[in-house]
């Protein structure tokens, strides 16, 4: 079971990402969740969404999770959510800030020692999408760190999945999503 | 088959004209529901597909094993006789759509009926709901200012002055000290297409403005006076008289507002009557002919004198 | 003609989305509706099939909860296929109607995403509103996720428009953690689920025209206790085997298996939690986990709520020796809904387990897989006692001190 727990505010597409992410998992023949912690909280609160995955059928509908990845969408998230919780030794952070990795660990004590992962999602959605929905580039980053499916196939789904959108908003995620792939470090 | 108009020539035609309400029922004697039902269903030949609220109609026409309606008729409950037959309007549009229909060349009137209880007070939301979505029907509220079912509570359409068993008059009180609700205005504000006041006593102006509903497409409220011989306290054979001094003292004007916009006065009396005479004649202001509330007649006089004057100029201002 | 839908053999839907593609897959005649977190999607979502051509029925948003069941009663009793979507303070405001819907025989189908019921007000996910529900005369079914959310739907419709059947059917999920949890789906065609269902066959049909009918009569003491035991006696002896086979039919369409009780690892099974909603699957993976360690743990998921499937249960718990009934809802002043009628199914029979109550998840409150794994451990204890070891009602997962009654 792969466990992904995203940290976001409301606006910003964590719920859409985390479905995003399920739909395209959900091709290659895996059973998958995507849920999120929902409160009546508007757009700019802080909140949670998760994604499980796994090659049984998913029974467990706890809540609780103790991640194999984080996902930080928003950069001040970081300072102010918990998002260390329930964290496992190997737990993976990828978190949406202008810093560098080292700069960022020196800002969070909490991540010291820590497997973090850096790329800024808002500046990339801005550049590419031309708003700040930092969720498509960050599974752009996941791709790159997890290597859990080649580019290519990853994108197409994508196309696939955002259908619905006008063909510039859907070209500029794919571009967004290839420049988190390429700038996660 | 587009429905025609009925012709009506004479009220002896008009009573004994289709049959789809029976004179079987258990309402009181000298009722004027009873009346006003006849007279909307005989307005017209085409199907009907009723509803009721809760109230005086519903518990005296369909007590198991029997029903009074020889016509599609359903009772839910005191709020929501209006939304029952805005669902059923929608099923048809929805069969039609679907060429579902079992007589495709007919196109039923949809009707919901409600006391004042259910139209004024506890199914207001309801009515005010099929309104805003412009459901094809017509309510019709049977308004005998008081819930009559239930043995004589006020409503929102009990006039200062009237004792009733919520609001007695006593040592103390004169009985009811709130002026009705307008109804009529409400219901226009809505923009509804056809709202009409209305009188069993003066037929002709009412089978002319139900089948000028039937003939509107969207919703139409009709706000029918119907004198309670049990709770206004006159003797039952006066129902019809009760309803002429109802409107020739114009406590209740008759008149149609179009669209919102347009009134009408459809009735103006040749002989006004005095407010007096109507409040004399029921048992239900009987004490305000004493020394003590006697003031309340005057207030009577002239609030009625500012509405019926209120009512000419907007009239004649078509707004 | 609504257009159609080529859905992929899985879709990628939460269990709000699913019921929205069974309305439309069943092409319902009418939809008369009002939003509430956490059904909204539900009617959003089936507006948005609308205003697209994928139905053409007639879709009506109406001002209140109490107004869009008083539509659908409308509707259904003039002949066709009516469902409508709501939770919590919508499910209570419509509650004098769904007594109405019952009693008039007409065959609704309401999705319900179950929601707490305030004050305080809360918009996450308990029983609470299935639980008030209870009484109403509705056949009330369970899902667990969003796959049985979509299979459910169908089954419902099957069902409550049986004419041996006319009886209105709620399809119930957990608010969130089944409405908004998007999973893999397995669909069927928009063919293949309408054949499912089939045509809507009116009965009593206020349409027809040549046949005026009276819907709502009054009764008094005269005859309301023959009509509501009429109601009763379709609910208990033909709605249990109309849903055996519609879920017979259902498993040999799609291979997909219901059952009144669900079990898991039941057999040998010595203690046993038995539970409603998403519960039950987390409580499955916990006895996975258990039977690995050798303990004899097992449970029961209630799929149809109502009617009670007191021989079915009965059956399956017979030789159970400790038993956690779980309750998603306060009881307010007794032990839960479950613990009761779990007592009053087992009471006459010869099974004597030991019986606890558990009251957890109130306002969308986690049940983790540890909290179960300290309810397996009561239980076991219970067992080997022979007698409860624990209070009869204990609250889990509420923070601060325990809470526990009886």
């Amino acid at each position: 079971m792969l466990e992904i727990r995203w940290h976001s505010r409301a606006g910003q597409g964590a719920v859409t990402g985390a479905k995003g992410l399920a739909d395209v998992v959900s091709t290659t023949g895996k059973h998958v969740q995507a849920f999120a912690f929902y409160g009546s909280a508007k757009r700019g609160a802080a909140m949670t969404a998760y994604n499980r995955v796994d090659d049984q059928v998913i029974m467990n509908h706890e809540k609780f999770m103790a991640p194999d990845y984080v996902l930080v969408i928003d950069p001040a998230l970081v300072y102010v959510a918990d998002f260390t919780a329930f964290e496992k030794p190997d737990t993976v952070y990828i978190i949406t800030t202008h810093l560098s990795t080292e700069e960022l660990v020196a800002s969070q004590p909490k991540l010291q020692g820590k497997k973090v992962y850096t790329v800024d999602c808002i500046k990339i959605s801005q550049e590419t999408i031309g708003k700040a929905i930092p969720n498509t580039p960050m599974l752009g980053a996941l791709m790159k760190v997890s290597g859990m499916y080649e580019m290519d196939f990853f994108k197409e789904n994508m196309i696939r999945v955002l259908k619905k959108l006008p063909q510039k908003i859907i070209d500029a995620n794919m571009i967004a999503i290839q420049r988190a792939y390429d700038e996660v470090k | 088959m587009m429905s025609e108009i009925k012709k009506i020539k004479n009220l002896k035609e008009f009573s004994t004209s289709a049959d789809r309400f029976e004179g079987a029922n258990l309402l009181c004697p000298g009722c004027a529901h009873s009346i006003i039902v006849r007279e909307v269903l005989n307005a017209t030949n085409d199907d009907l597909i009723l509803a009721a609220s809760t109230g005086c109609l519903e518990v005296c026409t369909a007590v198991y094993p029997y029903t009074s309606w020889d016509a599609s008729w359903i009772h839910i409950g005191f709020e929501n006789g209006s939304t029952a037959v805005a669902g059923a309007e929608a099923m048809y549009k929805a069969l039609k759509k679907k060429g579902r229909l079992k007589q495709p060349d007919r196109k039923p009137k949809f009707v919901a009926f409600g006391g004042d209880g259910a139209t004024y007070d506890i199914g207001f939301q309801w009515i005010s709901g099929c309104f805003e979505r412009g459901h094809d029907m017509m309510y019709v509220c049977l308004d005998n200012e008081v819930y009559a079912n239930t043995g004589g509570q006020r409503s929102s359409s009990t006039p200062i002055g009237s004792s009733a068993t919520t609001s007695p008059a006593g040592r103390t009180s004169y009985g009811e000290k709130k002026n009705k609700k307008d109804m009529m205005a409400i219901m226009a504000a809505h923009g509804a297409p056809y709202v009409a006041q209305v009188s069993p006593s003066k037929w002709k102006d009412m089978v002319a403005k139900i089948q000028k509903g039937f003939a509107t497409e969207g919703p139409v409220f009709i706000n029918a006076v119907s004198p309670c011989t049990t709770e206004w306290k006159f003797s039952p054979e006066d129902t019809i008289s009760i309803a002429d001094l109802a409107t020739d003292s114009l406590v209740f004007p008759l008149y149609e507002i179009i669209n919102g916009t347009e009134l009408n006065i459809t009735y103006r009396p040749k002989n006004i009557i005095p407010v007096r005479d109507y409040l004399g004649a029921q048992g239900r202001f009987k004490h305000l002919f004493t020394k003590q509330y006697e003031y309340l007649i005057d207030e009577w006089q002239t609030r009625v004198d500012a509405k019926w004057e209120a009512l000419q100029r907007r009239e004649e201002a078509r707004v | 003609m609504a257009e159609t839908i080529e859905l992929r053999d899985i879709e990628v839907w939460d269990g709000n989305m699913a019921a929205s593609q069974a309305l439309r897959q069943v092409q319902v005649d009418v939809v008369a509706a009002y939003p509430i977190t956490p059904s909204t999607p539900i009617v959003e979502n089936y507006a948005n099939f609308e205003a697209n051509g994928y139905v053409d029925g007639e879709f009506v948003m109406v001002e209140s909860e109490h107004a869009a069941m008083s539509g659908c009663i409308g509707a259904s009793a003039a002949g066709g296929r009516v469902a409508t979507a709501t939770s919590s303070q919508g499910f209570a405001l419509m509650v004098e109607t769904l007594y109405s819907a019952s009693g008039m025989r007409l065959p609704i189908i309401l999705n319900v995403a179950n929601r707490a019921l305030g004050a305080p007000l809360n918009v996450n996910g308990d029983h609470s509103d299935m639980y008030l529900g209870r009484d109403s005369g509705w056949i009330q079914l369970d899902a667990y996720n969003p796959q049985h959310v979509y299979d459910l739907n169908f089954i419902a419709f099957k069902v409550a428009e049986d004419h041996d059947v006319r009886l209105p059917a709620m399809v119930h999920q957990d608010g969130f953690m089944t409405s908004h949890t998007a999973q893999g789906v397995h669909t069927m065609t928009d063919e293949v689920g309408y054949g499912f269902v089939g045509e809507f066959q009116p009965m009593n049909d206020m349409l027809d025209l040549d046949h005026p009918v009276t819907h709502g009569v009054q009764t008094e003491e005269d005859w309301h206790f023959e009509h509501k035991a009429r109601q009763q006696h379709a609910l208990m002896t033909v709605a249990l085997p109309k849903i055996e086979a519609a879920f017979d039919a259902f498993e040999k369409l799609t291979g997909r298996r219901y059952n009144l009780v669900e079990t898991h690892q039941m057999e040998d099974a010595e203690i046993a939690v038995i539970c409603m909603g998403s519960s039950v699957e987390t409580a499955m993976e916990v006895v996975n986990e258990l039977r690995a360690q050798g303990i004899k743990a097992g449970v029961v998921g209630i799929r149809v709520f109502r009617p009670w499937p007191l021989e079915q249960l009965a059956q399956v718990l017979k030789n159970v020796k400790a038993i956690g009934a779980l309750d998603r809802s306060s009881p307010h002043g007794s032990v839960g809904m479950l613990f009761n009628e779990v007592a009053g199914t087992l009471f006459n029979t010869d099974a004597k387990p030991v019986l606890t109550n558990y009251i957890y998840g109130l306002g969308g409150r986690d049940l983790t897989k540890a909290h179960l794994v300290g309810i397996f451990n009561d239980l076991k204890a219970n067992m080997d006692a022979g007698k409860p070891t624990t209070p009869l009602q204990q609250y889990i997962g509420l923070r601060g001190p325990k809470l526990s009654f009886f």
